[in-house]
C-alpha cells in the first residue's frame, strides 16, 4: 500500500480526485503479489509505528528510508528469485514485480536527484558554485529491460497487457516515445478488451495533443468516448472540446463542452454545477465571442442542439466578454440580441447596466444617455419585462435600483451638457429627469442630492423662485455639512439673481451703481424691498448655518451689494470692511475695497477714495493682480485727488484747488493726471492773477512731462504768461518752440502770429515777416491770411528784403484778386522797390500792371486804389520825362537845333497833357505832384533854350547879345508857365488842405524864380506827444 | 490782437480790475440829502454828456452839490464830484479845494488824489503833482491807480526808468490794469522804441482799454513809423473817445498840419489849449500853423507864450528860431534860439540835424554882411 502511495506521489503528481481512481486501477493487477511481497518485507509493524508518528516531515523521511530499505530488500529478493528460478511459473510475476520495483527505485532516484539538483541550482544562483548542475535524468533501464523480457518471453502471461502498459509508460518517462507508442500500440492491438485501453487512448491522445498532431489526438481521444464509464471519459470530452477549440472549430468544440456539461448533469443532477462545467460554458461563450459567428452563432448552436437551460448564461457571458474587452460595437448588438431572444430574462437589466457602465462617458455620453433611456423603456414601469417578472421580486427590485441610478445618471448627463454649453434644452431635460425621480422616489436616499441638482438647473434656467424653493429645502433637510453650505450659498446667489432679473437696472452686473436721480444725483438711502430683505436674510442665515463657511466673504459681499444699491453706504461699507479685515487675502477683499472706493466716489468723498485706494494698493490680495489693475487703481486714486481739486476749484476756492493740484503732481508724480493737474494749477493761478505761480506750474509740467498731451497747451500758456509778464524774450522763445515742435497744430499758427508781433515790437522786421508769412500760409481765415500776407510783405520791404517782399506782394496779387486796394498797393509797392533797386523797366511794368488792374476794376474813384492808380500813372511818366530831359543841343548846327527844339516842344506838350490827365483823376496828392511836374517841365524847356549853344554864324558881340535877347524872349513864356504851375500846385495844396513834398518843391522853385515873393522858408518842427496823463475815473457814487 | 488765446478749460477771465482798485463808499442817506445829491449827480452826468459845455447843467449840479456839502460836510463823494465839474468848467482853484475836502473826509480817496494830481499837472506844477502822488501812494500803498499816477509823473520828470519799473511791476501783478500798459507804451515811445510802444498799446487794446489816450498814442506811432494812412483812423477814434483830451486834440492837429490842412490844425490846437492853456506841444504846433497861414504876429505871440510856459521845451526854441529867420529876418536872435535848442537837446541831436545847416547859413550871412 505504501508503495502504491509512493508510486502515486512520484509518478503522477496529479490532482487528487481526478486521477485517483485511474491510479488505483492501474495497480490493481499487482494485488496478487501483495502477500508475497508482504512476506518478503519483514517489518510491517515498524511501518505502522512510523505512520502514527505525528511529525510529518520526519515521518516522510522515515517512510522514505524504510521504503528504500524495503525496496532494496525486495529487489534483491526478486532478483535472487529470478536467478534461482529463471523458468518458474512464477517467474513472470516475479519479473513483473521486479520491474515495478525497478521503476519505483528509478523514480525515487529521480526525486532525490531532483532535490539535489534544486539545491545545487540554488547554490549556482547564489554564486556559491560556478558550474551549473546537470539535469536529473530518470533511468528506467532496469525496469524496461525486465519488462521487455517479460512481454517477449511470456506472451501468455495474464498481466502482459499490464506489463505492456508499464513498459510503454516507462519508455515515455525515459523519453523514448517511439518505443512507448509501440508498446501502447501492441497493447491496443493485442488486448482490444483490456481495461487499460481508455487510459492508453487517453495517453496517446495527450501525447499527440502535446505534439500538436490534433488529428491523431482527436482519434485517440474519440476512442475513449466508447468508454462512458471510464474515469477518463469526462476528461477526454473536455480535451476534445479543447482540441476543437484550438482548431477554432467552435461548433464542434461547443458540442463537446455541452457534452461535458450534459455528462455532469446526467451524472449529478440538472442543478449540479462545477468549475469544469462553468469553464465549459465560459469557453463556449469565449469561442463564439472570439469567432465571427458571435452571439448569433452561439444562439444557432443551441437551437441546433435543442437548447439548454444555461444557454442564457452563455449569451450573457458573450455579452460580458464584449463589454470587458471594450468591444462596444459588439456588446451593444449582443445585448440587443439577448433582449430580442430572451426578452424577459430577469438578468437583462443587470447586463444592460454593465453595458451602460462600460461606455466611457468622456467618449460617448450621448450613447450612454440613449442606453439609459432604452433601459427605462425596457425595464421601467409599464414595460413587458416588468409584467413578466412581476413575481420575481428580486429582479424587480434590482431593476428599480439600476433604473434609479441611471435616471440620476441621465439627469446628470443632461445637466453637465447644459453646463457645458448653457444649453437650455439640456437643462430642461435634466430638470424633467430630476423631477421624475423626485416624484417617484420621494423617500430615496438620493433625494436631497437630486433636489440640489434640480435647484441648480432651475437656477440655470432662470427659474429663481423654483431654485430658491429647492435650495431652501436642501438647506433645511440635509445633514451633510458640505451640502448645507453649498445650498445656503446657492440660495443666496439665487436671491441675488432674482434681484438682478427683476430689477435689471438696479442690479446691473456691469457696475456697482447706487440709486441716482434722473439728473444723475445721488438719492438718499432707500428702504429695502421684500425681495432685498429676504436676500439679506438669506445671507444672514448662511452665516448662522455656516459660521466658518468658506464663502462667507462672498455672502457678505452680496449682502453689501444690496445695501450699496439702496444707497445704504454705511451698511454696505461695514460689510465690505469686515471682508477686508477678515479675509484680506481673498480676491473679494480687493473687490470690496473697490466698492468702498466706488461708494465714496458716488458720494464724492475724494479724500476717502484716495485713502481706500492706498489700502487697495497695499493689500496682499491685490498684489496678486498687479500690472494693469494697479495702474487702474493708481489712476482712480490720483483721479480722485484730481476730482477733489476740481471740486474745490468749482467751489471757487482757487488757491486751495491749485495747492491740491500741485500736491497731486508732487505726491504722485507718475500719475496720469499729474500733468493735467499742473496745467490746471497754472490755469487757476492765471485766473487768480498770480502769473508767477502759473508760470511755475506750467514750467514744472513742461519739465516733468514734456510728452504730455497738455504740453502744447502749457507751452502756449507759458508763452502767453511770459508775454503778460512783459518777459518778451521768454515768451518769444516758447511761441517759436511751438512753431518748430508743433508745426502742424493750430497753436503753431497762432504762435507764428504772436511771434510775429513780438519780433515786430523788437523791430526785427524780417523775422517778424517770416512769422506773418507762415501765419498767412497756415491760417484758415481768408481775411487774416490776406492781411498777414500784406503785413509780411510790408515788413520784408521795410527790412530791405526786397526779394521776399516782392514774392509776398506777388502772392498777394495772385491770391487776393478781389481786394483792389491790396492788389494796387502790392503792384505799386513792387514798382517802388524796383525803382529803389534801379530796375526802371520792371518798375514801369508793375506800375503799368497797377493801371491795368485799376482800369479793369472799373476805376472806382475816392478809393485807396484810385490813389495808387494816380501814383502809378504819374510815375510811368518818368520815362517820358527822362526822354524829354535828355533832349539837349550841343551842336551849333541850326538844323540840329531846330530838330531838337521841335522834338522837345512836342514832348513838353505830350507830358503836359499826360500830367493834366492825372490831375483829372482827382487824387489830391498826385494832382499837386502833377501840377508841380508840369511847371517843372516848362522850367526845363526854359533851361533848354538858355543852354542852346550860340550858332557859329553869330560871331560878333552885338549879334550874340541880340541872339541872347531873342533866346530870353523865347524862354520867358516857358518860365512864366512854370511859375504858373508851381503856384497852382501851392494854391491847390491849400485848397485841398494837403501838403506834401511836391508842395515843398514848388515853394523851393518859386523861391528861386520869384525870390521876392516866395522865400525859401526853413522847416519847423511839429510835435506829437503821447497822452501822458493822469486818468480821470469819472464821477463817484450815484 | 485776438491771437492771444485764453483757454477756458477751467478758466474764465476776470473782468478788468479797474473796479477793484477804486474804494467806494456809499454816502449816508437822509431824505433831504438824497434829493439834492441825486439832482446834483443827474445834472453832473448831463454836463459831462454835453462835453462839459452845458452851463445850465453845470449850475444845477454845482448848486445842489453845494447844498449837499453844506448840510453834510463830510460827504466825500459830493466834494469829489463837485470838484470834478469845477475842474471841467475851468474853476481850477475851487476844484482843487473841493478835491482836497474829498481827501480830507476820506483819506484813501484814490479818484480824488488822481484828479487833483491831474490838475497840478495841467498847471505845470510838476512838483506839487509829484508830491501829491507820492503822498497818495504812502497813504494808500499798493494801489494800482496811484502807482500808475506816480509813473506818469516820473515820465513827466524825465525819469523813464523809474516809471518803467513801476508800471512793469503793476502789469506783472495785475495784467488787466490797462492804464499801466498805456504808461509803459509811453515810456517806450519816449525812448524812441515805437514798435515796442505800439506792441504795448495794442496789448492794452486787447485787454479792453478803449480810451482816447490809447488811440491817440497808437495813431502817433503810425505817424512815427511812416504809416500815415493808419494814423488818421486811430486819431479820429481818439478824438471820438476823448474829445476833451488835449493830447488827442494836439495830435490830430499835428496830423492836419503835416497834411497841409492848416485851418483844421489851428482849430485842434486851440481846442487843446482851451483845456490846457499851457500845453507846450500844442503851443509849438500852433505857432507853426499860424506861420503857414501867414499869421506871423499870432505865431510869434504863441512862441513867446510857449517859451514862457516851458522854458525847457527845445522845439519851442527851434521853431521860434525858424520863425525869426523866415519871417522876421532876425538871424542873430534865431541863432540864439537854435543854440538853446542844441543845449536842451544835448546828445539826442545828430550832427546831421538841419539845425546845424541853419546855424551855418546864419553864420555865412553874418560873414557876408561883415564883408
Amino acid at each position: 500500500m505504501i508503495l502504491l502511495i509512493l508510486c502515486y506521489i512520484i509518478n503522477f503528481n496529479l490532482s487528487a480526485e481526478d486521477t485517483k481512481a485511474a491510479k488505483i486501477d492501474f495497480y490493481k493487477g499487482a494485488q496478487e503479489f501483495v502477500t508475497e511481497i508482504d512476506s518478503i518485507m519483514s517489518n510491517k509493524q515498524q511501518l505502522k509505528k512510523i505512520e502514527s508518528d505525528e511529525n510529518f516531515e520526519g515521518k516522510v523521511q522515515n517512510i522514505e528510508a524504510l521504503e528504500q530499505s524495503n525496496r532494496d530488500l525486495s529487489i534483491s529478493s526478486f532478483e535472487a528469485y529470478i536467478k534461482k528460478y529463471p523458468n518458474s511459473p512464477n517467474t513472470p510475476d516475479a519479473l513483473y514485480r521486479l520491474s515495478k520495483l525497478y521503476y519505483e527505485q528509478a523514480s525515487q532516484k529521480v526525486i532525490k536527484d531532483t532535490e539535489n539538483y534544486e539545491k545545487e541550482y540554488q547554490k549556482f544562483l547564489r554564486g556559491e558554485t560556478q558550474v551549473l548542475p546537470p539535469d536529473p535524468v530518470a533511468d528506467y533501464t532496469d525496469a524496461i529491460r525486465t519488462l521487455n523480457r517479460l512481454t517477449k518471453d511470456y506472451k501468455s502471461y495474464g498481466y502482459r497487457d499490464e506489463a505492456l502498459y508499464l513498459l510503454g509508460y516507462a519508455y515515455f518517462e525515459q523519453g523514448n516515445t517511439a518505443k512507448g507508442i509501440e508498446s501502447y500500440e501492441a497493447l491496443i492491438k493485442e488486448y482490444p478488451k483490456s481495461d487499460k485501453l481508455p487510459e492508453v487512448f487517453t495517453r496517446l491522445g495527450e501525447y499527440y495533443f502535446d505534439a500538436d498532431n490534433l488529428t491523431k489526438a482527436v482519434y485517440y481521444y474519440s476512442q475513449v468516448l466508447e468508454y462512458p464509464d471510464s474515469p477518463y471519459y469526462e476528461n477526454v470530452i473536455y480535451k476534445l472540446a479543447w482540441t476543437y477549440y484550438h482548431k477554432k472549430r467552435i461548433d464542434e468544440a461547443s458540442g463537446f463542452f455541452v457534452s461535458l456539461i450534459d455528462y455532469n448533469q446526467r451524472k449529478f443532477g440538472p442543478d449540479y454545477s462545477s468549475s469544469t462545467m462553468n469553464e465549459a460554458k465560459n469557453y463556449i461563450a469565449i469561442g463564439y465571442a472570439e469567432s465571427s459567428k458571435g452571439i448569433k452563432g452561439a444562439y444557432d448552436f443551441f437551437r441546433k442542439i435543442g437548447g439548454r437551460n444555461y444557454e442564457y448564461d452563455v449569451m450573457q457571458k458573450i455579452c460580458e466578454l464584449y463589454i470587458s474587452s471594450d468591444r462596444l460595437n459588439k456588446a451593444l448588438p449582443a445585448f440587443d440580441f439577448i433582449v430580442q431572444n430572451y426578452p424577459y430574462n430577469p438578468s437583462n437589466p443587470v447586463i444592460h447596466e454593465k453595458l451602460i457602465n462600460s461606455i466611457k462617458p468622456e467618449q460617448n455620453l450621448k450613447l450612454i444617455n440613449k442606453e439609459r433611456d432604452k433601459m427605462i423603456k425596457l425595464f421601467g414601469e409599464g414595460s413587458v419585462w416588468r409584467e413578466k417578472n412581476k413575481d420575481n421580486i428580486k429582479a424587480i427590485v434590482t431593476a428599480d435600483q439600476i433604473i434609479k441610478k441611471q435616471l440620476i445618471g441621465i439627469a446628470l448627463y443632461h445637466q453637465e451638457r447644459g453646463d457645458a454649453n448653457r444649453d437650455r434644452k439640456e437643462y430642461i431635460i435634466a430638470a424633467k429627469m430630476y423631477y421624475e425621480f423626485l416624484r417617484k422616489y420621494p423617500m430615496d436616499a438620493l433625494v436631497v442630492g437630486a433636489r440640489y441638482n434640480y435647484a441648480k438647473i432651475l437656477f440655470n434656467l432662470g427659474d429663481y423662485d423654483g431654485a430658491i424653493k429647492e435650495y431652501t429645502a436642501v438647506q433645511n433637510y440635509t445633514e451633510d455639512e458640505k451640502l448645507r453650505e453649498e445650498s445656503s450659498f446657492s440660495l443666496v446667489t439665487a436671491w441675488q439673481s432674482k434681484l438682478r432679473k427683476e430689477n435689471p437696472r438696479k442690479y446691473s452686473t456691469r457696475e456697482m451703481r447706487p440709486l441716482l436721480s434722473e439728473t444723475g444725483k445721488l438719492l438718499p438711502p432707500n428702504k429695502l424691498n421684500d425681495d432685498e430683505s429676504v436676500t439679506v436674510a438669506a445671507c444672514k442665515k448662511y452665516e448662522t448655518l455656516n459660521p466658518k463657511g468658506r464663502r462667507l466673504p462672498h455672502v457678505w459681499y452680496i449682502e453689501a451689494e444690496v445695501y450699496f444699491k439702496n444707497n445704504n453706504f454705511d451698511d454696505a461699507r461695514a460689510k465690505y470692511k469686515a471682508i477686508v479685515e477678515k479675509y484680506p487675502n481673498e480676491k473679494v477683499a480687493t473687490d470690496s475695497i473697490r466698492n468702498i472706493i466706488a461708494s465714496y466716489t458716488y458720494q464724492k468723498n475724494y479724500p476717502k477714495i484716495e485713502e481706500w485706494s492706498k489700502v487697495l494698493l497695499a493689500s496682499r490680495a491685490f498684489d496678486r493682480g498687479m500690472g494693469k489693475d494697479e495702474k487702474e487703481i493708481q489712476s482712480l486714486m490720483t483721479g480722485s485727488v484730481f476730482k477733489r481739486a476740481k471740486n474745490i476749484e468749482d467751489e471757487g476756492r482757487y488757491e486751495e484747488a491749485a495747492a491740491e493740484y500741485i500736491r497731486l503732481a508732487k505726491q504722485y508724480p507718475k500719475s496720469e493726471y499729474s500733468d493735467a493737474a499742473l496745467y490746471n494749477a497754472g490755469l487757476i493761478y492765471e485766473k487768480i492773477g498770480d502769473p508767477t505761480e502759473a508760470l511755475r506750474s506750467y514750467r514744472m509740467m513742461l519739465a516733468k512731462y514734456p510728452k504730455s498731451k497738455h504740453s502744447l497747451n502749457a507751452m502756449f500758456r507759458t508763452a502767453v504768461n511770459y508775454e503778460q509778464q512783459l518777459d518778451f524774450n521768454q515768451s518769444l522763445y516758447f511761441y517759436e518752440q511751438i512753431t518748430k515742435k508743433y508745426a502742424k497744430t493750430n497753436f503753431a499758427v497762432d504762435s507764428h502770429y504772436n511771434s510775429g508781433r513780438i519780433r515786430r515790437a523788437f523791430s526785427q522786421y524780417d523775422k517778424a515777416a517770416d512769422h506773418f508769412m507762415a501765419y498767412s500760409i497756415q491760417s484758415k481765415d481768408q481775411k487774416e491770411k490776406a492781411s498777414s500776407l500784406l503785413l509780411s510783405a510790408s515788413l520784408y520791404e521795410r527790412s530791405g528784403k526786397y526779394a521776399k517782399a516782392l514774392n509776398a506782394y506777388s502772392m498777394y496779387v495772385k491770391n487776393n484778386k478781389k481786394d483792389l486796394d491790396g492788389v494796387m498797393l502790392s503792384h505799386v509797392s513792387m514798382a517802388r522797390m524796383y525803382d529803389r533797386m534801379g530796375k526802371g523797366t520792371l518798375a514801369y511794368s508793375e506800375y503799368n500792371n497797377a493801371v491795368k488792374v485799376f482800369r479793369a476794376s472799373g476805376s472806382p474813384t475816392g478809393t485807396a486804389a484810385s490813389e495808387y492808380n494816380a501814383e502809378a500813372r504819374f510815375k510811368m511818366l518818368y520815362t517820358l520825362s527822362s526822354k524829354y530831359n535828355a533832349i539837349k543841343v550841343k551842336s551849333t548846327s541850326v538844323k540840329v537845333m531846330k530838330s531838337a527844339y521841335e522834338n522837345k516842344q512836342k514832348l513838353l506838350q505830350l507830358l503836359s497833357e499826360q500830367y493834366l490827365k492825372i490831375i483829372n483823376l482827382g487824387s489830391p496828392e498826385w494832382s499837386i505832384a502833377s501840377l508841380y511836374m508840369i511847371g517843372f517841365e516848362f522850367n526845363k524847356f526854359s533851361d533848354f533854350l538858355y543852354e542852346i549853344p550860340v550858332p557859329k554864324e553869330i560871331n560878333t558881340p552885338q549879334l550874340i547879345s541880340e541872339y541872347k535877347g531873342q533866346i530870353q524872349t523865347q524862354a520867358m513864356p516857358y518860365e512864366d508857365r512854370a511859375i504858373e504851375y508851381y503856384e497852382k500846385s501851392i494854391s491847390e495844396s491849400a485848397r485841398l488842405k494837403v501838403a506834401n513834398e511836391w508842395t515843398q518843391k514848388a515853394k523851393q522853385k518859386l523861391s528861386q524864380l520869384k525870390p521876392a515873393e516866395y522865400k525859401d522858408n526853413k522847416e519847423a518842427i511839429t510835435v506829437v506827444y503821447p497822452s501822458v496823463d493822469i486818468k480821470d475815473y469819472g464821477f463817484i457814487g450815484k | 490782437m485776438k491771437k492771444v488765446y485764453i483757454f477756458t478749460l477751467l478758466l474764465t477771465m476776470f473782468a478788468c480790475g479797474k473796479g477793484e482798485e477804486v474804494v467806494k463808499e456809499q454816502p449816508s442817506k437822509t431824505a433831504v440829502q438824497i434829493d439834492h445829491y441825486t439832482l446834483a449827480m443827474e445834472s453832473a452826468a448831463a454836463f459831462e454828456k454835453s462835453g462839459f459845455t452845458n452851463n445850465d447843467d453845470y449850475e444845477t449840479a454845482l448848486s445842489n452839490f453845494e447844498m449837499v456839502t453844506a448840510t453834510e460836510r463830510m460827504h466825500a463823494d459830493a466834494w469829489f464830484n463837485m470838484g470834478r465839474i469845477l475842474f471841467y468848467k475851468g474853476e481850477i482853484p475851487r476844484a482843487k479845494e473841493s478835491l482836497k475836502n474829498a481827501i480830507t473826509y476820506r483819506s484813501n480817496f484814490v479818484e480824488a488824489y488822481s484828479l487833483l494830481t491831474k490838475i497840478y499837472l495841467l498847471e505845470n506844477n510838476l512838483n506839487a503833482a509829484l508830491s501829491l502822488a507820492e503822498k497818495a501812494n504812502e497813504l494808500v500803498p499798493g494801489n494800482n491807480v496811484l502807482m500808475n499816477n506816480l509813473a506818469v509823473l516820473y515820465i513827466k520828470t524825465g525819469d523813464l526808468p523809474s516809471a518803467k519799473k513801476i508800471v512793469e511791476g503793476l502789469i506783472r501783478h495785475n495784467t488787466k490794469f490797462t492804464p499801466a500798459y498805456i504808461t509803459l507804451g509811453n515810456v517806450y515811445y519816449l525812448e524812441g522804441k515805437y514798435e515796442m510802444a505800439r506792441f504795448i498799446y495794442l496789448k492794452a487794446l486787447d485787454e479792453g482799454e478803449d480810451s482816447g489816450d490809447l488811440y491817440t498814442n497808437i495813431g502817433i506811432i503810425a505817424i512815427k513809423l511812416d504809416e500815415g494812412n493808419n494814423a488818421l483812423g486811430f486819431l479820429k477814434k481818439a478824438e471820438e473817445k476823448s474829445p476833451n483830451n488835449p493830447y488827442v486834440l494836439n495830435n490830430v492837429g499835428e496830423y492836419y498840419l503835416s497834411a497841409g490842412d492848416f485851418d483844421g490844425a489851428i482849430k485842434e490846437f486851440n481846442a487843446a489849449l482851451k483845456i490846457n492853456p499851457k500845453m507846450i506841444e500844442a503851443l509849438v504846433n500852433l505857432g507853426v500853423a499860424y506861420s503857414n497861414v501867414k499869421l506871423f504876429n499870432e505865431a510869434e505871440d504863441i512862441y513867446k507864450k510857449a517859451l514862457s510856459y516851458d522854458p525847457s521845451f527845445p522845439e519851442a526854441y527851434f521853431n521860434y528860431g525858424v520863425f525869426l529867420i523866415d519871417h522876421r529876418d532876425q538871424n542873430v536872435k534865431a541863432l540864439a534860439m537854435f543854440n538853446k535848442y542844441l543845449v536842451l537837446k544835448g546828445k539826442e541831436i545828430s550832427d546831421k540835424h538841419r539845425v546845424y545847416r541853419y546855424i551855418e547859413e546864419i553864420n555865412q550871412k553874418k560873414k557876408g554882411s561883415k564883408k
